[in-house]
């Protein structure tokens, strides 16, 4: 029953997405407000029809009813309750279902929250959006659907289908294969759905500025919506990124939590772009330049959203991540190819006829805009340098016949000393203004954290830190973080002179969110940027075999071996623990347990090896069991990573996360009634109206 | 004699490597782990993609390492195990490609992004600076104004002034 | 600067019989070679990831002419060095069948077909119209000679240099095995392992042929 009832709410949600983008047109066409609130009313109801759908999925999950072939393939009956819930995104089929209930999520948000303020655009964002969930709904109905079951044919030969055919009887397996062993981890529970968030996030902004595009509503009001959705989206894609590299450091057994692989990248890619877009939309609420610029930034983060989706599941790129190949290559061709084509195609139609023209030019080659110009420059260069390096192989495989890979090699070289000039532009871009700011005015301001970032490497130096890379990449963070920290000060002090120093930090941060919001995202960037830059440059690792009591020694670590330990999961995986002492000099500091898990039922990846880890501010030492003697079990191979300033990365994530609520703390009434005025009064001088 | 094997894969004299691998009996050096992983680290699992070979847990992977070990036992550098592999598993083993036309072709894009950028960036700026006097220029904006144009900034810097 | 005219705010309640269309006032602009040059990007692209796809797609050829490759042959295999004698070249070799089998060391499967290989070999290896090929995919060396001693096997073997030939048959994976008939066309591609009477049934019918 339970099955029944998902396969007809999820073609009901499909039938009336696609009559909302169908309604939604006509009432924009014909302009009748009548088919535009149908349109609206249908693509809400989506929302609950997904909502039963994606239920009913997970109390099959949780009831173990294998004859439905997503269960039977993402769960067993010995799992644990919450990994029965979250095999919902377990595998293909239930993460498009689950992708699917997130947009209409996000789009009946839009509706609902936007529907007033931006009345105008709202047919269109309608349209654009339900097209997209239509799309994903297409694939969940007719070519992976999560209901697909188990049939016997009278000659015992086993089929999948939907509905039951003629002649058979269902087949129901005794137990389920079980989650994929890598994604029974804590991270990769929320990895995945927090990405999938910022995925869907950003078909909102992209469906605003397509509205925006369609009805030639292309004052500045779309880009209201569209940046604070796209910093929503933005949230959830950092979070993802972050939680992901937790979860490969974790679990993965590499001593690294970033590994240039394509599906990371596929996922960084948008994240580059929505940055971008979130520094070059500040011109355009300002100037009301760029505009042009700014809606390609929307569109191209939703083609790279669209395209990452594209790549990784259909099997085009390789990578550990990949979901084998599957049917759903072909269709999401067609979608990735007629999005993009509608969307450029509009875009330049518009652009063409002059109606994404600047209001403003630059008034001074040091100025906020020209610097976050080149803010943008540089994103768009860390772009193409990711893309390449993800997508290069198709092209030489294509046009040379021969496949390449390309590595952190490629990656760092090429993006280090684009990530350098970000921090430098980092650490101008808040100290310039708007319109036109003189060299010596720029200089003055930055002197004390120029020269506190000269000391920090002076520092470094005495240290004896003797790596010139290492040393100019950690003055240019410093750089970038002490004109940050320096400038909030100065906020803290303005205030300070009439409220104690607390209180006016609090106020400074509540009243200027968008500000010191940002302010606290570059803070939490440098620290991740510190955190990388020291775990790169900096790692240690060694390998030894050991015999029980033997040691070894990495850094200021000595770790002994002291016994190694069977054990057996209720998940069924059998667990070989090593247990290691870890000193500090002569300082016993921490018992570790690496274990390496195998997993009898499990397809192809079944075994785990999990890191043992000590952490402190400086540095991760960090233990792999690699190896082991089978039967006398008297010695094990080891392997040791000495990760330095790695917990950097989770903290900066953190403060990142912490600044983005700040800053997309909703009062944009103020903000809105500034631009507004601004505008009203002709500040800017539209011609139009002088 | 594993030397020799790399010899005769470069496409070498075929009949000495032989001989001189019969004759004289190979100096077997020391290899650590670290060594093994410190090349293997810069070689992927030629099976599946994406996993460097340092940290692949497969069957067949401890083979590879096993491999690498071997050659460098026999003497070889490490370019030479790296030569091997390629030539054996094709450029995808290796993090940036060997081959000249692949290697500069893998570089040259993202070069050629960033003068691109450059360029485009600084047509921008010299179009719309051009611009400046023809176009417009909102009346009554002085230059002081355009320069503290950020209201929020200017207050900061007052209050800033006045406490001194 | 007609153009500007979007950028007024438009104020007051939602109310789409009145609203002009902007649109209308707007003079046409010509095409720019600009557009031009990132729509055909755009294209450019979208075909660039068709293709791949497409070739992804696409499956080990079970049909149709096999393509050319040439093996260079693991010679000496009980020395310790070993030698590539022969290069074998399957464009050099029409009129007969020819049996390319695809195999690792590493591989389970492989190890439980290979002795039905050998026998199929010995039965057929002296007709002379009838040639087993053994292309070690990606493997240890030492290990592949290991492997060819412990079977016994005696049907020419060599290693598939670059991944070359693996890549040309788009193999999924080891074991797998085409037979290409006498006119040099795939007559048949067998997924997974092969037993001795099943293989020997379809190079008989490829001789037939």
């Amino acid at each position: 029953m339970l099955v029944e009832l998902g396969i007809i709410t999820t073609v009901l949600a499909l039938v009336l997405a696609w009559y909302a983008v169908l309604a939604g047109l006509y009432g924009a066409q014909t302009r009748r407000d009548r088919w535009v609130l149908s349109a609206r009313n249908a693509a809400l109801l989506t929302w609950p029809l997904l909502t039963v759908a994606s239920l009913a999925l997970i109390i099959s999950q949780i009831n173990g009813d294998f004859q439905i072939e997503y269960v039977w393939s993402t769960t067993e009956r010995a799992a644990d309750l919450f990994f029965k819930i979250t095999a919902l995104w377990g595998g293909q089929a239930g993460s498009l279902l689950f992708w699917s209930w997130l947009m209409s999520t996000f789009a009946a948000g839009a509706l609902i929250l936007n529907w007033r303020s931006e009345r105008r655009l709202m047919p269109y964002v309608i349209v654009f959006s339900m097209a997209t969930l239509g799309f994903f709904l297409i694939l969940n109905v007719l070519v992976e659907s999560p209901f697909a079951r188990f049939w016997q044919t009278a000659n015992g030969e086993v089929v999948t289908a939907v509905f039951q055919p003629v002649g058979t009887f269902p087949a129901i397996p005794q137990d389920g294969r079980g989650l994929n062993p890598l994604l029974r981890h804590p991270g990769m529970v929320i990895h995945p759905p927090t990405l999938y968030l910022g995925y869907v996030g950003m078909v909102i902004p992209w469906a605003f500025a397509m509205a925006a595009l369609a009805s030639g509503e292309l004052s500045t009001s779309w880009i209201r919506a569209t940046r604070r959705w796209t910093l929503v989206a933005w949230l959830f894609l950092s979070l993802g990124l972050i939680l992901g590299g937790r979860w490969a450091y974790d679990v993965l057994g590499w001593g690294g939590y970033w590994g240039w692989d394509p599906v990371e990248n596929a996922a960084l890619l948008p994240w580059l772009t929505g940055t971008a877009f979130l520094h070059s939309v500040m011109i355009q609420e300002k100037k009301g330049m760029l505009k042009v610029w700014n809606m390609a930034l929307v569109i191209i983060s939703f083609i790279l959203v669209i395209l990452g989706t594209f790549s990784t599941r259909s099997g085009i790129v390789s990578s550990v991540h990949s979901f084998a190949q599957s049917p759903i290559g072909p269709p999401m061709f067609v979608f990735l190819a007629l999005a993009s084509v509608v969307s450029i195609g509009l875009w330049l139609y518009r652009w063409q006829r002059g109606e994404l023209a600047s209001e403003h030019h630059l008034e001074g080659w040091l100025s906020r805009e020209s610097l976050f110009i080149l803010n943008n420059m540089v994103f768009m260069a860390i772009t193409v340098a990711v893309f390449w390096g993800s997508y290069a192989p198709i092209f030489t495989e294509l046009f040379i016949g021969e496949k390449i890979t390309l590595g952190p090699p490629y990656f760092n070289s090429v993006t280090a000393p684009l990530f350098g000039a970000l921090f430098i532009l980092m650490g101008l871009a808040p100290l310039s203004a708007w319109g036109h700011t003189s060299l010596s005015r720029m200089g003055r301001a930055m002197l004390w954290p120029f020269l506190a970032a000269v000391g920090l490497v002076a520092i470094l130096l005495i240290f004896g830190m003797r790596d010139v890379g290492a040393l100019l990449a950690f003055g240019l963070a410093g750089f970038a973080g002490f004109v940050t920290l320096y400038e909030i000060w100065r906020g803290v002090k303005a205030r300070a002179q009439r409220e104690a120093w607390a209180v006016a930090a609090w106020k400074l941060f509540g009243r200027n969110r968008r500000r010191y919001g940002g302010y606290l995202i570059h803070l939490g960037v440098v620290v991740i940027g510190i955190g990388v830059i020291g775990s790169t440059i900096f790692q240690q690792e060694t390998q030894r075999t050991l015999a029980e009591g033997q040691s070894l020694t990495l850094g200021r670590y000595t770790m002994i071996y002291d016994r190694l330990e069977r054990a057996q999961a209720t998940d069924g995986r059998v667990m070989t623990i090593a247990n290691v002492e870890v000193y500090d000099g002569s300082q016993l500091v921490a018992v570790l347990r690496p274990r390496q898990d195998f997993f009898p039922n499990a397809q192809d990846m079944n075994t785990m090896t999990i890191a043992g880890s000590y952490s402190t501010i400086e540095n991760d030492f960090y233990v792999l069991l690699v190896a082991w003697e089978e039967i006398s079990q008297a010695s094990a191979t080891f392997k040791v990573y000495l990760n330095p300033l790695v917990n950097l990365v989770w903290w900066g994530g953190l403060l990142l996360m912490l600044g983005t609520a700040v800053a997309a703390w909703p009062d944009q009434d103020r903000q809105r009634q500034r631009v507004t005025r601004r505008i009203e009064a002709g500040e800017h001088g539209s011609p139009a109206r002088t | 004699m594993a030397l020799g094997l790399v010899v005769m894969l470069l496409g070498a004299s075929v009949v000495l490597a032989q001989g001189g691998g019969e004759t004289t009996p190979p100096s077997v050096r020391e290899v650590t782990a670290d060594e093994v992983n410190a090349i293997s680290s810069k070689l992927y699992c030629p099976v599946c993609e994406n996993i460097p070979l340092d940290v692949c847990g497969t069957q067949a992977c401890a083979r590879w390492r096993a491999q690498v070990r071997t050659l460098l036992e026999g003497g070889a550098s490490e370019d030479e195990v790296i030569t091997y592999f390629v030539d054996q598993f094709g450029e995808r083993v290796i993090g940036t490609p060997q081959n000249p036309t692949l290697n500069f072709l893998s570089w040259s894009v993202p070069i050629a992004g960033v003068v691109l950028g450059v360029v485009a960036v600084g047509v921008i700026f010299i179009r719309w600076r051009g611009q400046r006097g023809s176009a417009v220029r909102p009346a009554g904006e002085s230059e002081e104004e355009a320069t503290l144009d950020d209201d929020y900034r200017a207050r900061l810097e007052r209050e800033l002034r006045s406490s001194k | 600067m007609s153009e500007m005219q979007t950028s007024e705010t438009q104020t007051g309640p939602f109310d789409p019989q009145t609203q002009p269309f902007v649109e209308q006032d707007i003079p046409r602009r010509r095409v720019t070679p600009l557009s031009v040059v990132i729509f055909l990007g755009v294209f450019g692209l979208l075909i660039v990831l068709g293709l791949q796809l497409i070739e992804a797609n696409r499956s080990q050829p079970n049909s149709g002419p096999a393509p050319d490759f040439t093996l260079h042959v693991f010679e000496n295999m009980d020395a310790d060095a070993y030698l590539f004698g022969d290069a074998f070249t399957l464009s050099e070799h029409r009129g007969k069948v020819i049996v390319v089998n695809f195999w690792a060391s590493w591989c389970g499967p492989c190890r439980s077909e290979a002795p039905a290989l050998q026998r199929v070999w010995e039965a057929y290896q002296d007709r002379g119209d009838v040639v087993l090929l053994g292309v070690d995919y990606v493997d240890n060396t030492e290990d592949a000679l290991g492997y060819i001693r412990e079977f016994g096997i005696t049907y020419p073997n060599g290693p598939d240099l670059g991944t070359r030939i693996s890549d040309a048959y788009r193999i999924q994976g080891v074991p797998e095995t085409f037979v290409v008939g006498k006119d040099g066309n795939v007559f048949q591609f067998i997924y997974a392992g092969v037993t001795a009477r099943d293989l020997a049934s379809i190079i008989d019918r490829a001789l037939a042929e």
